[in-house]
This record gives structure tokens, C-alpha cells and sequence, in this order.
């Protein structure tokens, strides 16, 4: 794979852990 | 390399029935809330009872704007894959934190004082006309900027698909707007939004898997890339100077900008968060989740391969596009998906990008429009009727949406997403600080919000000239707006007096610490 590639896949790999860990603490602290 | 993409009537006749359709879904949506927004908070927030999905799709279509869904291709067509980091790559790192911090906030902030506008927001929070006024001038100028990229990427658009002389090509993108927006006001405008979120992202998704499909896959577009340049390749360019805009491209202060640049960015966007002042009140768990499914469907994958739709655009027609002005490097990604996909193609993504800029510039407009009339003249002169406000905030979109018709049409920029971004470095200086972040930190006060707004909009016009007379590197001049201008909040705020604990509560609710018995934190 390619340096271009790889960089892509990271950057993509990162936004939705970026993604599901925020909801994740969201939700946990949610207050109703 | 293939030659260019033949126009044929075909082209044009579907492109203009792909737009008609699209209009005629957004009137429709704009005519059946015109006969709800009966007053002017009507007109300006709708009812707050805009649902989380909608809401979702409507920030993701004013986020994603021209640059997203055409200038993000004429980058990495221009200088290859160290072209990503500006073209889209963090587009998730700016648009999900802005829902995780703004959303709530300023939906409930919204809902308790009564606020229409994020100038009405500075004056509520900050307790100062003063400050409300700064916030909704520094917006309008940066927005004309900002504005003049929308308007680049419709004109490119038409120019593509009907070979029209710029004037008209320009003419046909702003009346539009004007349309739709005296139509609408904000509950249609939400609504037309959050149905041209959904079309921009799958527009984006198909034109991506199929441009790379068109150029043999990933492997093939690099072969081709090679082949005409080997620098293409490259993740980051030394071979390109590090002053002016190629900064961000050519060292790492210029990669690393663009992270923050993205980051600051949506969160600091009001034609953004703006979103959230009609959303209804977030009540529920779930509300949350039908809020993110959709920012994170629409602007992570499909946003992120534009990059690589435009070095398809880069393979399959090599520099040739450089020679067609002013659109340039501009139309690597309908000039591709003509080669790509024909018609059908060409006509999904041009009704996409449409939608993108349609959004994008009529919530600008908008807020323009709305800074003037609500948080000028209306802050000022308190005594003027709200029909009167309403009557002129619809007066003032003729001639808000000319300025940048001008500009565009005189001194059109050579790639939109470059002066897109400078505009973009300000927005994400001046407003994540003054508007988001002072609803999370109680300390903040009224001389930090000046002071930040004042440096935010001083250094962007400097820099911004500086970087274009090639004196300083793009990437210096976006860390500097953007720390400066928090730095200059942050010292501003801590130096002066902040407001009453019982003032505080009263507009931003009672302080954590105090609901649940605890100790009342400084901070």
C-alpha cells in the first residue's frame, strides 16, 4: 500500500473511533 | 490521458432537469413553512421543533459547502495526494465535536433566552450590545469572503454543464438563492437543507467509487500519477515553497494547520451552528444518536474520497485542466464524472454540489441578512417593529447576495478552496471561542470576546494578505489566527470582570456543581 493510502485509511480509521468513543462518552454522561 | 469531456446538449438538458427537480422539492419545502412563519422569530428559528435527523443532514449540507464537493478536487487534482489534509481528509475531526460541544448547548441556550441569532447569542451571554455588535459585523465580512467560493463553485457548475459566459453562469447561481430564501426563511431553509445533505452525500460517495473504478482502482490511479509525476505521490511536497498557500501542502506547520484549521472551523462556522437554534430540545439518549448518524453518514466517507476523486481527475486528464479559465483546476470533478459516467453521473453529482452551495450560501446570506437587521439596526434601535425587522431582513438579501455576485464575477479566486479556507481560519478564531466555548466556561466575559474578535479579524485580513503577496506560509497564518484569537479570549476574559453567579445562572442554567450540592467550581 501506498504512503497516500495508508495515510488515508489512518485518518479514516481515526474518525470513527473519533466518532463512536464521543457518542459513547455522551451518552454516558447524558442528564435527562 | 484521455482527452477532454465532449458537452453535448444531452449534458445540459439533464443537468437542468436534475436542478429543476431538486428546486422544486426545496420551494415545495419552502412554500409549506412560509405558511407557518407567520412572525419574525418564525422567520428567523422557525418553531424549535426541528427534528435531530433533520437537523443532522441540514449541518452536514451548510458544512459541506463548494469547497467540500468541488474545491477539495481541484486541490489534490493540482498537487496530488499532500493535497488530502486540506481537501477533506479532517472533515470528521470538525464537524463531530462541533455536535458533541455546540449542539445541546445552544439548542437549550436558544430555547431558555429566547435568542434568534448568534449575535442575540453574544448579547444574551455576554450582557453587551457591544459584543453582539462586534460578533455580527466580524460575521458578515468574513461571510462576503466565504460567499465568494459558493458562488465560484455554482459558476463552475453551470459553466460545466452549459458552456454559458461566467456572467450568466453567475447570474443563474445567485437568483436562485435569493428565491428560495425570500420563499423559505429558516424552517424551509432547514428542511431543503437537510434533503440536500443527503443528495451532496451520496453524490459524493458514487462520483468517488466510480472515478476510481474509471481509472483502473487505486493502483491504476497511482501508476498514472507516477507516470506524469512522481511528486503526486508524495504525502507531503519539500519540492513546493513553504510561503503562501502552498504551505499547506509543502512542511508539516502546513499539514498540522489543516487539522486545526478543520477542527476550529465548524464548530466557529455560524451558518453552522445556527442549525441547532430550531432544533426542538434534546430530551432523550436517542435524540443524540439520530443527530450524529446522519453528520457522520453524510461527511465521513463520501467527503473524504473527494480527495481521491480529484487525482482520478489528475490521471485521467493530466495538467490540461489548468488551461481553462477562471474555473482552472476547479473542474476536476465534473469534468471526471462526464468521463466516468456519462450523463447519469454527471447529473447526480452536479444536482449535489448545487444542493451544496445552494445550502451553504443561502445560510450565509441569511445570517448576513439576519446580523444587519436583527443585531444591528434591531439592537440599536429597539423600538422598531418586528414586521419592520422582517420586511427588511428580506429586503437586505438582495443586495447581500450581490456583493458576492461582484466579486466572483470582477476578481473570481484561482481555487475557491483557498480563499475559502483563509475565511475559514477567521470563522474558527473568532466564533469557536466567543460563542460555543463561552457557553461551556462561565469565566468568560465580554472584554475576551472583543478582544478575540478584534484580533481574529485584524490577523485574517493581514495574514490573508500576507500569504497571498507569498510573505508568509498559509499554515503559519492559520495557527496564528486561530491561537491568537483563543489566547486573546482567554486573557481577555481573565482580566476583566465576569458576570454575577446569579446573572450566569439565569441565562446559562445553574453550574453543575451547584445542581448536584457540590462545591462551585472558578472555571
Amino acid at each position: 500500500m501506498s504512503s497516500g493510502w495508508l495515510a488515508w485509511w489512518c485518518v479514516g480509521v481515526a474518525s470513527i473511533i473519533l466518532t463512536v468513543v464521543g457518542t459513547l462518552i455522551t451518552i454516558v454522561r447524558w442528564k435527562e | 490521458m484521455t482527452t477532454m469531456p465532449e458537452l453535448t446538449p444531452a449534458y445540459t438538458v439533464a443537468a437542468v432537469a436534475g436542478l429543476g427537480v431538486m428546486l422544486v422539492i426545496c420551494f415545495i419545502l419552502g412554500l409549506v413553512a412560509r405558511r407557518r412563519a407567520a412572525s419574525y422569530d418564525d422567520y428567523m428559528v422557525g418553531r424549535r421543533d426541528i427534528s435531530p435527523f433533520i437537523t443532522g443532514c441540514a449541518i452536514s449540507a451548510t458544512y459541506l459547502s463548494g469547497w467540500a464537493t468541488m474545491g477539495m478536487m481541484g486541490i489534490t487534482y493540482s498537487v496530488g495526494w499532500s493535497g488530502m489534509w486540506f481537501a477533506g481528509v479532517f472533515t470528521i475531526f470538525g464537524i463531530v465535536p462541533t455536535v458533541f460541544l455546540a449542539a445541546r448547548k445552544l439548542s437549550d441556550f436558544s430555547a431558555r433566552n429566547g435568542t434568534r441569532t448568534l449575535g442575540d447569542i453574544a448579547r444574551v451571554r455576554y450582557d453587551s450590545k457591544t459584543a453582539s455588535t462586534f460578533v455580527a459585523a466580524a460575521m458578515a465580512i468574513l461571510m462576503f469572503a466565504y460567499a465568494v467560493g459558493q458562488l465560484k463553485a455554482a459558476g463552475t457548475l453551470w459553466y460545466a454543464v452549459t458552456g454559458l459566459s461566467p456572467l450568466w453562469c453567475l447570474l443563474l447561481a445567485v437568483v436562485v438563492v435569493i428565491l428560495y430564501l425570500i420563499i423559505g426563511g429558516y424552517t424551509g431553509s432547514q428542511w431543503a437543507m437537510g434533503f440536500q445533505g443527503i443528495l451532496l452525500g451520496v453524490a459524493c460517495f458514487i462520483l468517488g467509487i466510480l472515478a476510481l473504478s474509471y481509472v483502473g482502482g487505486g493502483a491504476g490511479m497511482e501508476a498514472r500519477l507516477a507516470a506524469e509525476d512522481p511528486n503526486l505521490l508524495m504525502i507531503m511536497r519539500p519540492d513546493l515553497p513553504r510561503v503562501g498557500s502552498n504551505q499547506l501542502f509543502s512542511d508539516l506547520i502546513g499539514i498540522t494547520s489543516c487539522f486545526v484549521l478543520f477542527f476550529s472551523m465548524s464548530t466557529g462556522m455560524p451558518h453552522n451552528v445556527a442549525r441547532f437554534l430550531g432544533m426542538r430540545p434534546m430530551k432523550k439518549k436517542m435524540d443524540f444518536i439520530w443527530l450524529i448518524i446522519p453528520v457522520f453518514a453524510i461527511a465521513g466517507f463520501p467527503i473524504m474520497l473527494n480527495a481521491t476523486t480529484g487525482l482520478c481527475a489528475r490521471a485521467t486528464f493530466g495538467a490540461a485542466l489548468f488551461d481553462i479559465v477562471p474555473w482552472k483546476g476547479d473542474l476536476a470533478a465534473p469534468f471526471v464524472a462526464m468521463a466516468a459516467g456519462g450523463v447519469p453521473l454527471t447529473t447526480l453529482y452536479v444536482t449535489g454540489v448545487f444542493a451544496a452551495t445552494l445550502s451553504t450560501f443561502s445560510g450565509m446570506i441569511m445570517i448576513i441578512a439576519g446580523n444587519i437587521a436583527h443585531d444591528i439596526v434591531g439592537s440599536w434601535a429597539p423600538n422598531i417593529p418586528a414586521k419592520n425587522l422582517l420586511l427588511l431582513n428580506r429586503l437586505l438579501l438582495i443586495p447581500v447576495a450581490l456583493i458576492p455576485f461582484l466579486w466572483t464575477l470582477y476578481s473570481p479566486p484561482p481555487l475557491l478552496a483557498l480563499l475559502t479556507g483563509q475565511a475559514a481560519a477567521g470563522f474558527g478564531g473568532m466564533f469557536l471561542p466567543t460563542i460555543t466555548l463561552g457557553l461551556w466556561w462561565r469565566r468568560a466575559t465580554k472584554e475576551g470576546a472583543i478582544a478575540c474578535i478584534c484580533y481574529g479579524l485584524l490577523s485574517t485580513l493581514i495574514f490573508s494578505y500576507l500569504v497571498g503577496q507569498n510573505l508568509l506560509g498559509m499554515g503559519w497564518a492559520i495557527w496564528l489566527i486561530v491561537l491568537g484569537s483563543c489566547i486573546c479570549y482567554v486573557v481577555g476574559s481573565l482580566l476583566s470582570k465576569p458576570l454575577s453567579k446569579e446573572k450566569l445562572d439565569q441565562i446559562l442554567g445553574p453550574a453543575p456543581a451547584t445542581q448536584t450540592g457540590g462545591t462551585v467550581s472558578a472555571g
